[in-house]
C-alpha cells in the first residue's frame, strides 16, 4: 500500500460527539487508502459508526460534535486543516460527493428534477442556468431515464428512479470519489440489481472512485475490490474483496459472512450471538470480545492493534498478533 | 396433508381498495392490491409469500388476518368461513391469529412498558384471570423468545431495547393468545443482516415446537430457504408461482421468479466483474394493470398471447403451480 | 413533531421523571412558586372568611361604617414619606362621666375623651356615632379640645335618633364657624379653604399644618334618670389595611383574596373542561372519520365564525348570571374550538401507527384504543396548551364582571376594577384599586404562563433551543 499512488489517505480518523448520556466514540483509529478506481466496501451493523465516516469524509457532520480529528489526504493534500467554506468551495461535491442514505426522500417537493440535479453547477461552478440544465438532463438520460424527466416533480418519479436521479446529482460536478451511503437501502431487489449494474456502468465511465456504505455483505461484493469491517466504531479488518470473501480472519467478519443467505450453497446461515456494546461506554480490550467464541484474557484486557495477515490484510484480533 | 391438519385455506380471494376521485364524484376506481389469490396452508406449516413493494403481500397478510375485510373470495380457517366474521366471532379470530410487523421500533406503545405490551392482549381476550396469571404468562412468552432474565426487559420502555430485541417482544405478543396461525410481515427487513438469522431462527423454532401456521412475507427470496415449506411469489397482486420453497429455489419457472432469483445479491468477489441480467421496468400500477399477465411488459420471454390473455395457473410440475402461458402444455 | 415518534423519543418516564425535568427551569420554579402562594392565599381565605360571610359582608354597606372612605394602603406611605392617619376611633364607654343631678331629677353628664394624633397629614372626616335609649331626645353639646388648649364648641346637638350619626365633616355652620376662628387667630383670611378637618387639626397658620398631640372631646348632655348614652368618634384616616378601601369603605383585601380562589376555580375548570372535553371530541372526529367527522367539523367551523362575547352577553341576559352559568356557557361555546382541528389530525397520524394495528391485530377495541393508545399519545402537547389556556380564561372572567356581566354576588378582581372604573378611580389618583386587582390577575396569568411553557419545551424538545 504505497500511499503515493492513492488519491485519498484517512489516518487515525476520530469522531466523537456530545449528548446528554455521554461522550459517544462514534469513530476511532480509521485508518486507509485508496487508489483511483477502488471501490471499499464499508460494512458493519447499524450504528457501527460506517454511515458516521462518510459524513465525517464529507463533513456533512451534525452540531453535537466532541473531537473531529485526524487527517484526510486527498490527492497529497490534508483537507481536515481547510476551513468550513473552502472545504465546501473546493472539496464537498468538487472532489468528494455523496448519495446519501434515503437520499430519494430528499429532493425538494417544490423543484424539478432537472433544476436540482443541476443544482450543485450552478452553486460550485458558477454556471448559467441553461447550460447546468442541459448538463442535468444530459446526465439523466445517462443514468438509463428519458431526458423528459427532467422537467418532472419528485413526486412523480419511483423510488428507483429519484435515486438515479439522487446519483446524477452527486456526478454532475465530476468528483473524483462518490460516497454511496446504503444507495439502494429502500428499494425493491429487481430495482436494486438495476441501480447496482448502473453504478457499475458509470464507474467504468467516469473512471469514479466509491466509498460503499452498505450492512449487506452480498450487495458489497457487487462493487467492492476492498472490503473494510467496522465493529463499534474501529475498523476490525481491512482487506481486498477477493480474499475477503474467501477468508475473512477476524470472527466478527466471519460471523458476519455465516449470517448472510446464500441461494447458490446449501450452507445454513447462522448469527453472531449478542447485542453491539455502547460507545459511549465500550468494552475494554477489543470491543468484540463479549460476543467473540474465541475470546481469552487478553482480549478483554488489551487492544488489538490492526495485525498485518498477509498481502493488503489487516485485521484487529489478537489471534493474529504478535505473540501467536 | 389430511384435512385435519388444514389450518388456512383462500380461494380466489380479492381485496380491492377503493378511491374516489373528488368529493362529489360518483366515479370509482379501484386499487386491486389482492387479485384472486389461492392456496393452502397445513398446520405447522409456514409459507413464504415473496414479493416487491406494491405487489399485494402486505395487503394479502392484513386481509388473511382480517384486519382487511376482502371484497371476494373466502378465507376458510379451521374448516370455518372467517371471510365477513363479525364481533365476537371476530375477536375469537383475532385470538387464533397472530401478527408481527416490519417496524420493531414503531410497533409498541411508547408509554408502555414492554410488560404492559404483552399484558394488553391478555387484558383483551380474559383469557386468564387473576394478575398472577397472568404476570406468569408474560414471562413464560419472554422466556419463549429468550429475553432472559424476564425482569430486565419486563419493566423496560421499548426506546430502550434494540431492534433485534423489540423484535422478539413482538413475537413474544404475537404468540402470547396461544394462536394456531402467525403473519409475520417482513419481520426481519428493518433488522441488521446478523440480527435477521436470529429472529428467523427464534420464529422457525416457534413454529416447529407451537405447531403455528406461518406467514412470512418478505421480498428477500434468500431468506425463504431455511424457513419455510411453502412459498408463493407475488406479483402486482397475482400469484406467479407456488410451490415446495426447495422446489421454487432450485426450479424456479416463472420468469418473474427467475429475475427474482437473478437479482438477489449474494456474496461472492466475482460479483463486481459481471452485470446482472434483470428486467427492466417497473411493476404496473395496481389503479389500471394489464388486462393480460401483468409481468408481460417486463418480460423477455413474453410472446402474442401474453398481451392478449390472463393466463390460468398451471400445475407444471406436481405441486408446483405458475401462472405463465409458456407452461400451457404441460 | 419529535414527541410523535414512536420508540426513539424519549420517554415521558412516568410523572417524577416529568416534576424532575419541569424543576430543570428556573422559570418553572418561578410560576410553581407563585402558583402555591396563590393556592396557598386562596385556602387560607376560605378558611378565614368563608363565601356566605364574605358575599354578605361585601354586599352590606353597615359592617364597614368605620372603615374610610376611598382610603389607599397603608404601604403607600412608602411612597410618600410621611405618615399618614390611620383611623382613630375613641368610644365614650372607656371614659368616665362627671355627673351632676339636677333639681328637676335630670343627669347633667360630661365626658372627657382623648387621642394622640401624631400623623402628618389630615384625616379624611370625622363622624360621632350615637348608641343610645332614651325617653325624650336628649341635646348634646360637643366640645373640641385642640393640644393648645383650646377648647371649640362643635355642635350643639339633638338626637334624632337613638343610633344618630353627626356628620361632623359635612357641616357646613362649623365649618363657617372654623375658618372664622382661624382669620381671628392670624389676622387675615388664611390661604386655604378650612375644611372641618383641617379647622380641627391644624395649626393657626397662614398655609395648613398639623398640629400634632393629644386632642380631646367633651360631651355635655342632660339625660333623664334611665336614659343611656354611647357615643363614639371615629376620625378616618387616609390609609386603611393592606389594600385599602373603595367607594362603599369595603376593604379591598377581602375581594382580592376572594378573588383568587374564584379566578383560579375559574380558569382552571374551563380549562380542564374545555380542553378535555375537546380533545374527546377531536379524538372521535379524527378515529372514526366519515360522517362523525364531517358534523364535528361543519360544528367547529360554525363555532370559529360564531361571535363569542355577543353570546354570551346574550345568555347573561336571558339567564340569571351566577358563575356557574358563566362557566357552563363560557365551556359549551369554548369546546368546538379549532383547537379540534390540531386534535383530530394528530389523531389520524397516530391511527396510522403500527402499534395500533398491532393492537387492533390482538383484538383491541376501539374505545381501549382511543382511552389507552391514542389519547396517552397526545395528551403531552394538550396538557401545557391548558395550563397556558387558564390565564384567556381568567382574564375572560374578569373581563365579563368588568362589562357587568360578572356573578353579581361574588367579590371578584373583575368587579373591582369594575367598581374603580364605574368611580373614576384613575382620575381621581386612586390608581390603587385598579393596580392591586389587575396585579393579582398578572400575577395569576404569570405563574401559569411560565409553567405551561416550560411544560411545553419538555414536550417539544424543538423549543428548547429557541
Amino acid at each position: 500500500m504505497s500511499s503515493s499512488k492513492s488519491v485519498l489517505s484517512v489516518r487515525d480518523l476520530k469522531l466523537y460527539y456530545r449528548t446528554r448520556k455521554g461522550v459517544v466514540k462514534a469513530l476511532e483509529e480509521i485508518n486507509f487508502d485508496l487508489e483511483k478506481e477502488d471501490t471499499l466496501a464499508v460494512v458493519g451493523e447499524s450504528g457501527c459508526g460506517k454511515s458516521t465516516l462518510a459524513r465525517a469524509l464529507v463533513r456533512v457532520l451534525p452540531r453535537n460534535i466532541h473531537t473531529y480529528e485526524g487527517k484526510v489526504i486527498l490527492e497529497g493534500r490534508n483537507v481536515m486543516e481547510l476551513n468550513e467554506e473552502d472545504f465546501r468551495r473546493e472539496i464537498r461535491w468538487r472532489k468528494i460527493s455523496i448519495v446519501f442514505q434515503g437520499a430519494m426522500n430528499s429532493f425538494n417537493p417544490v423543484y424539478k428534477i432537472g433544476y436540482q440535479v443541476a443544482e450543485p453547477l450552478i452553486i460550485h461552478d458558477h454556471l448559467e442556468k441553461k447550460e447546468a440544465l442541459k448538463r442535468a438532463r444530459q446526465l439523466i438520460e445517462l443514468m438509463g431515464m428519458p431526458g423528459v424527466f427532467a422537467d418532472r416533480y419528485p413526486f412523480e418519479l419511483s423510488g428507483g428512479m429519484k435515486q438515479r436521479a439522487a446519483i446524477a446529482m452527486a456526478l454532475i460536478t465530476n468528483p473524483e470519489i462518490v460516497i454511496l451511503d446504503e444507495p439502494t437501502s429502500a428499494l425493491d431487489v429487481l430495482t436494486q440489481a438495476n441501480i447496482i449494474n448502473l453504478l457499475k456502468k458509470i464507474k467504468n465511465e467516469f473512471k469514479l472512485t466509491y466509498i460503499f456504505i452498505t450492512h449487506d455483505l452480498g450487495l458489497a461484493s457487487e462493487l467492492a475490490n476492498r472490503v473494510a469491517v467496522i465493529y463499534a466504531g474501529k475498523m476490525v479488518e481491512l482487506s481486498s474483496a477477493d480474499i475477503f470473501y474467501t477468508q475473512p480472519k477476524h470472527p466478527y467478519s466471519k460471523g458476519l459472512l455465516a449470517s448472510a443467505p446464500t441461494l447458490s450453497t446449501d450452507r445454513r446461515p447462522e448469527f453472531i450471538t449478542g447485542v453491539p456494546p455502547s460507545l459511549i461506554d465500550p468494552p475494554s480490550g477489543c470491543r468484540f470480545h463479549p460476543r467473540c467464541r474465541f475470546a481469552w484474557e487478553k482480549c478483554s484486557s488489551e487492544e488489538p492493534a490492526m495485525f498485518q495477515v498477509g498481502e493488503d490484510h489487516l485485521v484487529r484480533c489478537w489471534l493474529y498478533g504478535d505473540g501467536k | 396433508m389430511n384435512s385435519e391438519g388444514r389450518l388456512l385455506e383462500l380461494e380466489d380471494l380479492r381485496k380491492w381498495f377503493e378511491i374516489r376521485r373528488g368529493f362529489l364524484s360518483s366515479k370509482v376506481n379501484y386499487v386491486k392490491a389482492v387479485d384472486g389469490v389461492t392456496f393452502r396452508l397445513d398446520e405447522g406449516m409456514a409459507m413464504s409469500l415473496v414479493g416487491e413493494s406494491g405487489s399485494g403481500k402486505t395487503t394479502l397478510g392484513k386481509t388473511i388476518i382480517r384486519l382487511y375485510e376482502p371484497n371476494g373470495g373466502r378465507i376458510i380457517f379451521q374448516d370455518r368461513d372467517v371471510t365477513h366474521l363479525k364481533a365476537n366471532d371476530l375477536k375469537w379470530y383475532r385470538r387464533m391469529t397472530g401478527l408481527v410487523q416490519q417496524d420493531p421500533f414503531g410497533a409498541f406503545a411508547s408509554h408502555f412498558t414492554i410488560f404492559r405490551s404483552l399484558e394488553e392482549p391478555l387484558l383483551i381476550h380474559n383469557t386468564v384471570k387473576s394478575k398472577e396469571e397472568r404476570a406468569e404468562k408474560v414471562f413464560k412468552a419472554l422466556e419463549e423468545v429468550r429475553l432472559t432474565p424476564v425482569e430486565d426487559f419486563a419493566y423496560k420502555y421499548p426506546h430502550m431495547l434494540s431492534g433485534g430485541q423489540l423484535q422478539r417482544v413482538a413475537i413474544a405478543r404475537a404468540i402470547i393468545l396461544e394462536p394456531r396461525l402467525l403473519v409475520a410481515d417482513e419481520p426481519v427487513s428493518m433488522l441488521d443482516a446478523s440480527v435477521r438469522i436470529e429472529i428467523l431462527t427464534l420464529l422457525r423454532r416457534l413454529q416447529e415446537r407451537l405447531r403455528l401456521g406461518v406467514i412470512y412475507i418478505t421480498h428477500d427470496l434468500a431468506t425463504t430457504r431455511f424457513f419455510s415449506e411453502w412459498a408463493l411469489i407475488m406479483y402486482a397482486g397475482h400469484v406467479m408461482e407456488k410451490a415446495f420453497t426447495q422446489e421454487i429455489l432450485r426450479n424456479p419457472l416463472h420468469p418473474y421468479t427467475r429475475a427474482l432469483l437473478t437479482a438477489t445479491p449474494e456474496p461472492n468477489p466475482e460479483n463486481r466483474n459481471r452485470f446482472k441480467q434483470v428486467p427492466p421496468g417497473e411493476p404496473p400500477a395496481l389503479i389500471d394493470p394489464p388486462k393480460s399477465c401483468r409481468f408481460s411488459p417486463r418480460c423477455p420471454h413474453a410472446f402474442d398471447k401474453c398481451f392478449k390473455e390472463e393466463p390460468p395457473e398451471f400445475e407444471a410440475a406436481s405441486g408446483h403451480w405458475v401462472k405463465c402461458w409458456l407452461y400451457e402444455r404441460s | 413533531m419529535g414527541w410523535l415518534k414512536t420508540g426513539s423519543s424519549k420517554p415521558s418516564a412516568g410523572l417524577k421523571g416529568v416534576l424532575r425535568e419541569v424543576l430543570s427551569y428556573k422559570s418553572a420554579i418561578a410560576g410553581i412558586v407563585i402558583l402555591l402562594f396563590l393556592i396557598g392565599l386562596s385556602v387560607y381565605t376560605m378558611v378565614t372568611i368563608p363565601l356566605p360571610e364574605a358575599i354578605q359582608a361585601w354586599r352590606s354597606s353597615e359592617a364597614w361604617s368605620r372603615n374610610p372612605r376611598n382610603a389607599q394602603p397603608e404601604w403607600i406611605e412608602l411612597f410618600y414619606g410621611r405618615r399618614l392617619p390611620r383611623t382613630i376611633k375613641v368610644s365614650l364607654g372607656e371614659t368616665k362621666a362627671s355627673e351632676v343631678l339636677r333639681e328637676d331629677g335630670t343627669l347633667s353628664v360630661s365626658w372627657v375623651i382623648h387621642f394622640n394624633y401624631d400623623y402628618d397629614d389630615f384625616p379624611s372626616e370625622i363622624i360621632v356615632f350615637f348608641n343610645s335609649s332614651y325617653v325624650e331626645k336628649p341635646v348634646v353639646e360637643i366640645y373640641w379640645i385642640r393640644p393648645d388648649g383650646d377648647e371649640i364648641l362643635l355642635k350643639k346637638h339633638s338626637l334624632r335618633r337613638p343610633d344618630d350619626r353627626l356628620y361632623l365633616s359635612n357641616d357646613l355652620g362649623l365649618e363657617l364657624k372654623l375658618e372664622r376662628l382661624f382669620e381671628s387667630k392670624i389676622g387675615k383670611k388664611p390661604n386655604f379653604t378650612v375644611t372641618v378637618e383641617k379647622g380641627l387639626f391644624s395649626e393657626y397658620s397662614q398655609d395648613p399644618r398639623v398640629l400634632k398631640g393629644v386632642y380631646g372631646m367633651r360631651l355635655e348632655a342632660t339625660l333623664s334618670k334611665n336614659d343611656v348614652l354611647n357615643a363614639e368618634l371615629v376620625v378616618y384616616g387616609t390609609v386603611h389595611g393592606l389594600a385599602g378601601t373603595d367607594h362603599l369603605r369595603r376593604p379591598l383585601i377581602i375581594g382580592l383574596l376572594w378573588g383568587a380562589p374564584i379566578a383560579m376555580s375559574f380558569g382552571l375548570t374551563t380549562a380542564l373542561l374545555t380542553t378535555s372535553l375537546g380533545l374527546i371530541i377531536g379524538t372521535i372526529s379524527g378515529w372514526y372519520g366519515g360522517k362523525i367527522d364531517s358534523v364535528i367539523q361543519r360544528i367547529v367551523e360554525i363555532n370559529a365564525v360564531l361571535p363569542f362575547l355577543p353570546i354570551l352577553i346574550l345568555l347573561t341576559t336571558f339567564y340569571r348570571i351566577d358563575l356557574f352559568i358563566i362557566l357552563l356557557s363560557v365551556v359549551v361555546l369554548s369546546i368546538f374550538s379549532l383547537g379540534i382541528k390540531g386534535t383530530r389530525i394528530l389523531v389520524m397520524q397516530i391511527k396510522s401507527y403500527p402499534y395500533i394495528e398491532a393492537a387492533q391485530a390482538y383484538g383491541a377495541s376501539n374505545m381501549r384504543l382511543i382511552l389507552f393508545y391514542v389519547i396517552p399519545k397526545i395528551l403531552p402537547p394538550v396538557v401545557p396548551g391548558m395550563i397556558s389556556s387558564v390565564p384567556g380564561f381568567v382574564f375572560l372572567e374578569a373581563g365579563l364582571s368588568y362589562l357587568g356581566l360578572g356573578d353579581p354576588f361574588l367579590p371578584t378582581w373583575g368587579k373591582i376594577i369594575s367598581d374603580a372604573q364605574t368611580n373614576g378611580a384613575f382620575y381621581k389618583g386612586m390608581y390603587y384599586w385598579v393596580l392591586e386587582p389587575a396585579f393579582m390577575l398578572i400575577l395569576t396569568a404569570i405563574a401559569f404562563a411560565l409553567i405551561g411553557m416550560a411544560l411545553e419545551r419538555i414536550v417539544n424538545p424543538k423549543l428548547k433551543e429557541l
